[in-house]
């Protein structure tokens, strides 16, 4: 399989005055179709790492390669452009809009490009919520619904756009475990069905001893990187 | 040793432990296998090889464990064969002291129980630890048994992380010991028993008579 990300001497350094380098020069290869975590200590440099690959944040100095195209030089527009269509996001606090029922925030990334959903998306748009097993709060406001139900619909939503790889940062960190184990499931499902490449951030050995490969972060630099 | 695999492998399937100490006995007894044979060729697969669909079949952490369970009662019946075995020609000297543990948080320790048997075999004098091993209390430990190896097995592959760290720590701590280590965390890593700091990588468990024919010199 070809690397869908790759990065290359990725430094990050906050502060102007006082330097503060919290990656020193990662290099990391990641295959198409993997299913990976990342771990590491509260402060170990791991979610940083995330937001670049996640083009959220910049990095300092180093190369990025998403899906074949180089990121550290594109404009805001472009990368925004990058994030919608090549990435999906999955946080530990899933981030629906209250307002909105379940069925409208997993279409949100569509609605997003100012496109009206077509047929398709909609289709897709339900073919998901099967698939994560929503179907029947399709309708519901997101607080009306279970922390459960509303962290697998933002998975629904993360991959309404088809995306190649999905960043997952902390997805079970506030569910009890049965329905941790429940998502990890389904992560792992859609990995297979659609080949999606999974990221997943976590501090849970179990989701991680699940993983087929796994990162681990200490203090700004890769210090296990271990197939299963 | 095809015709006692078949018959072990049923009567664990069928979960009669009664009838899978009694073929390895029965095999062992007539010397129709040897134990390092039965070990490595016979128990140990059976449980590696051994399929099941955790997603959709709910019992198959509850087989396993019984599975397990068996085995390892299979394993305490060949304790007296092992005493038997170690005036073997291809015994170390005796006063080479071993200690086979898991690292913190490692639970499968039949792969470990097995390399430590192997060791007694090999003319070691070897100590089973065990699972899951506080750093903390062997690292105590080590100031009064001082082994010449501590042999360190590790089945699942997250565990590397933290065999990393106990390594890193038992070498901070001094002692001469030498750091040995093996087990299916590594079938996919084959190279990184460099990178936790060991001295010595176990692909094959029979490896272990070699290094006893280095240690009779």
């Amino acid at each position: 399989m070809a690397d869908i990300i790759k990065l290359e001497e990725i430094k990050k350094v906050y502060g102007t005055v006082v330097k503060t380098e919290v990656l020193h020069g990662i290099d990391l290869e990641i295959e198409e179709s993997s299913f990976i975590s990342i771990v590491g200590q509260s402060g170990s440099g791991k979610s940083t790492l995330m937001n670049i690959i996640g083009t959220l944040d910049k990095p300092s100095s180093g190369e990025i390669t998403i899906s074949g195209r180089q990121t550290n030089k594109m404009n805001k527009n472009e990368l925004a452009k990058v994030r919608n269509e090549t990435i999906g996001f999955i946080f530990q606090f899933h981030y629906l809009l209250p307002e909105f029922t379940a069925f409208e925030n997993v279409i949100l990334p569509y609605r997003i490009k100012g496109l009206k959903p077509t047929k398709e998306v909609i289709e897709r748009a339900k073919e998901l919520m099967d698939v994560v097993e929503i179907s029947m709060v399709k309708d519901n406001l997101a607080p009306n619904m279970s922390g459960g139900q509303q962290q697998r619909t933002a998975i629904a939503r993360a991959l309404i756009n088809n995306p190649k790889i999905i960043l997952a940062d902390e997805p079970t960190g506030n569910l009890d475990s049965d329905t941790s184990s429940k998502v990890f499931n389904l992560m792992r499902s859609l990995n297979k069905k659609y080949g999606t490449t999974f990221v997943i951030i976590t501090h849970d050995r179990r989701i991680a001893e699940e993983t087929d490969r796994i990162i681990e972060i200490k203090d700004g630099n890769i210090v296990n990187d271990i197939k299963r | 040793m095809n015709e006692i695999k078949t018959s072990f492998i049923e009567a664990l399937d069928s979960q009669d432990k009664k009838r899978a100490v009694e073929v390895c006995i029965d095999a062992l007894d007539s010397a129709s296998i040897e134990l390092v044979d039965l070990y490595l060729e016979i128990l140990g697969p059976a449980l590696v090889k051994w399929e099941c669909d955790y997603e959709s079949d709910r019992m198959c952490i509850w087989n396993e464990h019984i599975r397990s369970s068996i085995v390892r009662t299979v394993m305490e019946c060949c304790y007296p064969y092992i005493m038997g075995k170690r005036g073997d020609k291809r015994s170390a000297k005796k006063d080479i002291t071993v200690a086979v543990l898991c690292p913190p948080e490692e639970y499968h320790e039949i792969g470990a129980r097995m390399i430590s048997d192997i060791f007694s075999l090999a003319g070691y004098e070897s100590t089973f630890v065990g699972a899951n091993t506080p750093l903390d209390t062997f690292l105590e430990a080590m100031k009064k048994l001082s082994p010449t190896y501590i042999a360190i097995s590790v089945s699942n592959y997250y565990n590397l992380i933290n065999t990393r760290r106990m390594i890193s720590r038992i070498k901070e701590h001094g002692g001469r010991s030498r750091i040995v280590v093996g087990g299916k965390a590594f079938e996919k890593n084959p190279d990184y028993w460099k990178e936790v700091g060991a001295d010595i990588f176990l692909k094959d468990p029979r490896e272990i008579f070699s290094l006893g024919e280095v240690d009779k010199k």
